[in-house]
């Protein structure tokens, strides 16, 4: 019997070779999506699960003002709170920064991170070799990730003991980390002694007891039972009353910050590596879910279709005995059947699909078949199986034998209205997802697009250099393909570190925090950064340079240049501003008066997702004075890798201990947006698969329905139809409800789209057009989708369809 | 009106050719009402497809009125059918859909014909099959007597040159097919040229010629003017 219902299943499905095809393609891609999306939302809510005890681990982000909260915090914070609070067990702390490791004949220049000796208590990372708990405890003590074991020593294994040359101080190899398999929020780099940092990073050794440098990572450990937040408010306090009065900021706060929540629900500035979305994620698990309700749609829609078909079998069974909930498991089963061959079809275009879809996320997930993943697939086209195939069951079984029998059962007007209904339900989603796309698509090429306030072509972007600056310029400037050269304390695409406070100085009580940009020469020039009005900073004014006098305040020195946005802040235009005294410092500094001598263009250096915050230039006579980190350099044309070279070749001979490494502005700036393209991308990949489902379960439906009417196409022809008049009435059976299904989700795209956009500062306006080129465009999908079916149908010869009554 | 000269015509199955028309000439003249006999299978209903413009033919040469109609393409042939002539099926092919009148109206739409003239043609169509008081039905509720009037009525609304009827009579029972006869016969002295497929003897009478097929070739042709000759087409064609 069982043998039997196989068989009966399996020639209905080889009977209907095109309809099975379709059915089974639209719901392969319907799991395969929906397969690949699980997979990757779990690997996304998956950081950092894996050390073990991360449910007691925080981090400590810090909010000054109403400012975004940033993972940067004082180095001195983590162990007073330790000291000073019952709850919180211990604190580690990660410093990061670039130095020169020396190794045989190679320099190179390295990101590093500075870790406190317990690191590995926190973060229990498996070795390779050495021993974890002892491996960060001595000065000198060095712990390599197995990447860059292998590249300095071409093994993993036998380099404990080995040595390795950084800034000039060697490092002993006390262990090798194994690459993790596991999804976490830290940065896997070469690790150095978290008191190397005060040596190495710090241009003052008192900013490593400072309560406002922030420049260290803080994770704590909390007593079992610790009650986070009101913690939170008592370390904040405790912040607050050492900090305030230090820095131009009013008030500070100290969140603590779960480590599984870390990578998804934070909006955290400056950590260790780049943050998740959790909204995305979110997102994408709704787009999976209606990827395969699309699937289920088709399933349901062709198998109810279908089903007239076999209205003859259910007379014929039904009068034959058969009771109507054999029949329901019987057609239920046949559809659990063809989803689970579906659900194997899916495997294959996971297994094929995975590594293109590593690429465009970014991820590094595998496809493992396990036992897990057979039950879950099992049950997931089980469900599906039931859930498409619960209608037709019904549909079937409840159909009266004699009435099928005579040949009388035809599109009941309730299985019409739900395949219409179904149908306008999927475009309705494809119409959503291409309103999205096309509104995600406009507004991130608008934000990439748009004047950004400086010109980011040709330049390069070199970190340090301070020390042979001077004289690295003027030998460059000789080059005829060098436009301009300069230093400063932060660039484009990089956030500012410093903030200042500024007052008019006919108004002193009135303050507004600045964002500081400490530049050399030619910074303007070198960032093709418009000057609006006065003059550039030059050395022909000996008083351009900015210089604090700690004894006297009010004989501070110094020319300031001033944006667009903090003139109009302070009330003035651009010309007007120029010649005006503003007031600095405050706090335990005193008052300072500075000229402003120009007023630039707002430039944004971070995503535009922020507003271009008021800004102050101030001129570092040398690099060293004020501590400038950046030297870029702009070329007049395209720069060659012989050109690269040559310019290496300069800062070799200057200072062979410093490794060159640069970086293209285009290139820093493309990265501020990796993470929207990526998304934006991938958002587009499943706007086309939604498309392309929709399109499939069309063409099932209408190459159906056309069959179903191929009687009376032959009769129209005979009556002397042509072959348009007949397509037009083939398609136009589905184009009211395509439009139909773009009217009724219109609302819902819009309030989403509205929403989204409003999240952004530099938005493009609501684009109305978007909802047009939808509809057009799902109208256009439709019209090809079912033309193919049509004009097969149309120009068959009407004696064929005729005869095959 | 239609002159057919060594018309060939085969059906290339799987593996064997089956020559449905065997180098057959007929000439039909206007006016006529042409019965056409013979065993399932002879090749009556491939002969009418031809005349009716559905169907190629293999070879030989096809005049209706001035056109060679073996060398038109389809486009050509789908004009000349809405011009000239009118379908009249055995299981009367109405759209199960369209109303009666809506039934009816379909050539005249497809000839572009202005509304009101459709309604007014409509209109006097119906009442010549004596189908008015079922206008506003669907096929599915009428007899099959029903249906077939209205199929005629939507072969002549266009006043076809021609009217092909296949079994005309074929789904109907003695009393429905007794009265379809005598419509067509009406037809007929109006002026209409029908060609009509049978598998009935009895119903050559009506018609004032009639042929018989045997394996794709004419066997007999006689005009219909005494019983005797309609007695023995009525034995021939009883197989």
């Amino acid at each position: 019997m069982v043998k039997l219902f196989f068989i009966v299943a399996w020639r209905n499905l080889c009977r209907e070779k095109l309809i099975t095809a379709i059915q089974l393609a639209g719901l392969a891609i319907g799991i395969a999506c929906f397969i690949l999306i699980r997979q990757y939302v779990a690997h996304e809510q998956s950081y950092n699960l894996s050390f073990s005890q991360a449910e007691n681990i925080y981090r400590l982000d810090l909010i000054r003002d109403q400012n975004r909260p940033q993972a940067l915090t004082p180095l001195r914070l983590g162990d007073e709170l330790t000291q000073n609070f019952d709850d919180i067990l211990a604190s580690t702390r990660i410093s990061r920064s670039r130095v020169t490791v020396k190794h045989q004949q190679g320099v190179y220049s390295q990101r590093v991170q500075f870790v406190d000796s317990n690191y590995f208590e926190f973060f229990d990372f498996d070795f390779i070799e050495g021993d974890p708990l002892t491996a960060m405890s001595g000065p000198s003590s060095l712990v390599l990730p197995e990447e860059a074991a292998i590249k300095y020593f071409a093994s993993d294994t036998g380099i404990i003991g080995k040595t390795l040359t950084v800034n000039g101080v060697e490092f002993q190899v006390t262990g090798v980390v194994k690459k993790p398999a596991f999804a976490h929020t830290m940065a896997e780099t070469m690790l150095l002694p978290g008191e190397r940092f005060n040596e190495f990073a710090l241009a003052n050794p008192d900013w490593a007891d400072s309560w406002t440098f922030n420049a260290t990572v803080t994770f704590v450990k909390l007593a079992r039972g610790a009650q986070a937040a009101s913690l939170q408010a008592n370390i904040s306090d405790y912040y607050q009353q050492r900090a305030a009065g230090l820095s131009s900021y009013k008030s500070y706060w100290l969140n603590l910050e779960g480590l599984t929540k870390l990578h998804l629900y934070t909006d955290t500035s400056r950590t260790l590596i780049p943050q998740g979305s959790g909204v995305m994620v979110t997102a994408f698990s709704i787009i999976a879910v209606m990827i395969l309700l699309l699937a289920c749609v088709n399933f349901t829609n062709l198998a109810t279709a279908a089903a007239m078909r076999r209205g003859k079998d259910v007379g014929v069974r039904k009068s034959l005995g058969a009771s109507k909930l054999q029949l329901v498991v019987q057609y239920l089963s046949e559809a659990v059947l063809q989803t689970t061959l579906a659900g194997l079809l899916a495997l294959v275009l996971v297994w094929g699909a995975l590594p293109y879809f590593n690429q465009l996320m970014d991820v590094n997930l595998s496809f493992e078949f396990s036992a897990v993943l057979l039950v879950e697939l099992l049950l997931l086209t089980s469900i599906v199986g039931v859930v498409a195939g619960l209608y037709p069951a019904f549909y079937l079984s409840s159909l009266s034998p004699a009435l099928v029998l005579k040949g009388v059962v035809n599109s009941s007007p309730v299985g019409v209205m739900l395949r219409q209904g179904l149908i306008v339900f999927q475009f309705a989603i494809a119409a959503l997802l291409l309103v999205a796309s096309l509104g995600v698509n406009w507004q991130m090429s608008y934000i990439q697009n748009m004047p950004q306030g400086y010109d980011r072509e040709g330049v390069i972007v070199i970190n340090g250099g301070a020390d042979i600056y001077n004289t690295f310029k003027n030998q460059l400037l000789r080059n005829p393909d060098v436009a301009a050269v300069t230093m400063s304390h932060t660039v484009p695409t990089k956030a500012t570190r410093t903030s200042n406070v500024v007052r008019r100085a006919d108004n002193v009580n009135d303050e507004i925090q600045v964002g500081s940009n400490p530049v050399s020469y030619d910074f303007f020039t070198t960032y093709g950064i418009q000057i609006l009005a006065g003059r550039d900073f030059s050395r022909d004014f000996s008083n351009d340079a900015y210089r604090e006098n700690e004894r006297d305040w009010k004989s501070s020195t110094g020319s300031i240049i001033i944006n667009e946005t903090l003139a109009t802040a302070l009330g003035w235009g651009a010309e007007q501003a120029v010649g005006k005294m503003l007031t600095l410092g405050g706090g335990d500094d005193g008052l300072h008066n500075h000229q402003v001598i120009a007023v630039v263009e707002d430039s944004h250096y971070i995503s535009v997702k922020t507003a271009v915050p008021a800004m102050i230039y101030v001129l570092s006579g040398e690099p060293q004075e004020l501590s400038l980190r950046w030297l870029s350099v702009r070329f007049k044309g395209a720069a060659d890798a012989s050109l690269l070279g040559e310019l290496e070749q300069t800062w070799l001979s200057l200072s062979p201990d410093q490794a060159f490494t640069y970086d293209w502005i285009t290139a820093e700036f493309s990265s501020l947006y990796r993470n929207e393209s990526r998304q934006s991308q991938l958002l587009n990949v499943f706007t086309l698969i939604a498309v392309v489902v929709t399109a499939i379960g069309l063409f099932g439906l209408a190459a159906f329905n056309t069959r179903r009417r191929v009687k009376e196409i032959a009769i129209r022809k005979i009556l002397g139809a042509g072959t348009a008049q007949l397509c037009f009435m083939l398609v136009n059976q589905f184009s009211v409800l395509v439009v139909l299904a773009n009217v009724l989700v219109l609302p819902l795209a819009y309030w989403l789209l509205r929403d989204w956009l409003n999240g952004f500062i530099y938005r493009i306006d609501m684009p109305y057009s978007a909802f047009v080129l939808s509809t057009l465009f799902s109208l256009l999908v439709a019209y090809v989708t079912v033309m193919v079916i049509a004009y097969r149908a149309a120009n068959a010869t009407p004696v064929d369809a005729l005869q095959y009554e | 009106m239609i002159k057919l000269q060594k018309i060939a015509k085969s059906f290339i199955g799987d593996e064997i050719e089956t020559v449905a028309i065997d180098g057959m000439d007929l000439t039909i003249d206007k006016g006529e009402f042409l019965s056409i006999l013979g065993p399932s299978g002879c090749g009556k209903s491939t002969l009418l497809n031809v005349l009716g413009m559905l169907d190629t033919v293999n070879s030989g040469e096809f005049h209706f009125l001035e056109h060679q109609v073996a060398t038109l393409g389809e486009a050509q042939r789908a004009k000349l059918r809405k011009q000239h002539l009118g379908f009249i099926f055995q299981n009367f092919n109405l759209i199960d859909e369209l109303t009666v009148e809506q039934n009816i109206e379909l050539p005249l739409y497809y000839q572009k014909v202005a509304k009101s003239e459709r309604k007014a043609r409509v209109e006097a169509v119906l009442k010549r099959v004596d189908i008015s008081h079922r206008r506003h039905h669907l096929p599915a509720k009428l007899s099959g007597g029903q249906q077939q009037r209205v199929a005629i009525a939507r072969a002549i609304i266009t006043e076809p040159d021609l009217i092909l009827a296949d079994e005309p009579t074929g789904n109907l029972d003695s009393n429905n097919s007794a009265q379809v006869m005598a419509l067509l016969q009406q037809l007929n002295r109006e002026g209409a040229t029908i060609v009509m497929v049978t598998h009935a003897p009895e119903h050559v009478s009506y018609g004032t010629r009639a042929i018989e097929l045997l394996d794709g070739k004419i066997i007999s042709d006689q005009s219909i003017s005494d019983q005797r000759i309609t007695a023995e087409l009525q034995e021939v064609s009883c197989g």
